[in-house]
């Protein structure tokens, strides 16, 4: 698989990252916690925490990850929540996330056993859909993953290769 | 949310059930804000692990990558909406009926345009794929990687589907149709010869792959008889057995083919379903007149989808073109 994303790198990493880049503007989430009365930067850290541990538990993508978080991200910056459906705002994003870039969603029985089952199967299919409407069904954003990738790719084939994009960013 | 889904499902006037398929319905409706014909596709919930799962991933992948596709070939995306687990997606209406690249998903619009549809299993290009699904592309048009099961894969996949289609429009029936995963490369190979190590390298190394018997494989210009040898090298370049050799997009555009006589028929004057070309030009010779009366077809051309439509009349010549207009 390594050998496989640095070739991939190598190929299209240039185009890749300059579509990632465009697109960054219109996903990225100003100031998701504004309108939050009952939702402290605390609280989000701590969903954020929660979040990771979970996609390793599940095994899915750090990519993935990323996305559920800005799936949660600009729903809060779009529709206020309360304190007690943070954390089903959480597992929503993370199950959209799963659909768009993983191979197998998580069975949504699975997700609310790790809320200890705190929300209904309805709830949450409710969230995910009023989610969909409130991001007008946007939710290919770029995300914290592939940048990473990128950079890291780019600075393991600047010795052999001259690495511009990397250099134009520093 | 309620509120907008209903302002949303009013906006559609339902006119016409077009199809089903495995996922999703097919409807024709009228757009009441602007009174355009659109073909709205109702994802299926019916299936109970589905339901299950919440909305359905197929629809939002297609969702996703309709949004950032815009391309005058590529099936627009005018809306999409969503209820409980439901999903309607709103698409300009084609004539021909509707990720991958099969004649299927192959639509020809009132002017000829092509549009491609149907990105439910599409991947974005933005972003290197980990660990892809091998389970893509209808069986006759997947590529022999994806059949001995390889995980990770590119662009030469739709390269190899695009070679399948080609061949299909030459012969007009599908060029290589297994009935199983081992039937499909049984044919691939009796067409087009067994790879070997040397010409595919790393093929054994396949998660599934299995040992062929060695087929000689037929000459191209057997099969395509009708071909030139443009075409059959344009052909020849598409079937490349290792997909880092496979002729890409870039290539076979540039390609011969693509520049020699003679040039493709302009896409008005393309034939269309229940529309044979007699009529056609019929049409075009008194197109202008029609238009200052104000009976150019351009609008309701899609009507040819549905029975009840003029334009079946004229099957049975020009005279009852004229009486339907």
């Amino acid at each position: 698989v390594e050998n496989h994303l640095s070739n991939w790198y190598l190929q299209y990493g240039d185009v890749g990252f300059r579509i990632q880049r465009e697109k960054e503007a219109h996903f990225h989430p100003c100031k998701s916690l504004a309108h939050q009365p009952q939702l402290s930067a605390e609280a989000r850290c701590e969903l954020v925490s929660w979040l990771i541990s979970v996609h390793k538990h599940l095994r899915v993508s750090f990519e993935c990850c990323c996305l559920a978080v800005n799936i949660m991200d600009r729903f809060l910056a779009s529709t206020p929540v309360a304190a007690d459906c943070f954390q089903l705002l959480g597992i929503s994003a993370l199950l959209l996330a799963t659909k768009q870039v993983e191979v197998c969603s998580p069975s949504i029985s699975h997700l609310l056993s790790l809320c200890c089952d705190a929300f209904s199967k309805e709830q949450l299919c409710n969230l995910e859909c009023l989610i969909l409407v409130r991001l007008n069904f946007r939710l290919a954003a770029p995300t914290l993953a592939f940048f990473l990738d990128f950079y890291s790719n780019c600075l393991e084939s600047e010795e052999s290769t001259n690495c511009d994009t990397l250099s134009t960013v520093k | 949310m309620a509120q907008d889904v209903k302002v949303r499902a009013k906006r559609y006037e339902k006119l016409d059930f077009l199809g089903e398929g495995q996922f999703a319905t097919v409807y024709k409706a009228r757009d009441r804000t602007n009174d355009t014909i659109v073909a709205i596709k109702k994802i299926k919930v019916g299936h109970r692990t589905e339901a299950k799962d919440g909305i359905n991933r197929t629809a939002l992948r297609e969702i996703k990558l309709l949004q950032e596709l815009h391309h005058p070939n590529i099936i627009g995306l005018l809306d999409a909406f969503g209820h409980k687990s439901n999903i309607s997606l709103v698409f300009d209406f084609m004539e021909t009926d509707l990720e991958d690249l099969k004649p299927n998903n192959l639509l020809l619009d009132g002017s000829g345009v092509l549009k491609l549809a149907d990105f439910g299993l599409a991947k974005s290009f933005g972003s290197p794929s980990r660990v892809y699904t091998h389970q893509v592309v209808t069986r006759w048009y997947r590529s022999p990687e994806l059949l001995f099961g390889a995980r990770m894969y590119g662009v030469g996949v739709d390269m190899w589907a695009v070679g399948c289609i080609l061949a299909e429009l030459l012969l007009r029936i599908p060029f290589m149709a297994g009935d199983s995963d081992l039937d499909q490369l049984t044919k691939i190979f009796e067409a087009l010869g067994t790879p070997t190590e040397e010409t595919w390298p790393g093929m054994s190394n396949l998660p599934d792959y299995v040992c062929f018997k060695q087929f000689p494989g037929t000459p191209l210009e057997h099969i395509f008889s009708a071909a030139g040898d443009d075409l059959l090298e344009l052909l020849e370049g598409l079937f490349t057995f290792n997909p880092s050799t496979r002729t890409t997009a870039t290539q076979a555009l540039k390609s011969s083919y693509f520049s020699n006589r003679p040039a493709p028929t302009p896409g008005p004057q393309l034939p269309r379903p229940n529309c044979p070309p007699d009529a056609l030009r019929e049409k075009e010779a008194v197109g202008h007149k029609r238009k200052i009366e104000g009976l150019d077809t351009s609008e309701e051309q899609p009507l040819c989808f549905c029975s009840e439509a003029p334009f079946l009349q004229l099957n049975c010549g020009s005279k009852c073109f004229t009486e339907s207009c």
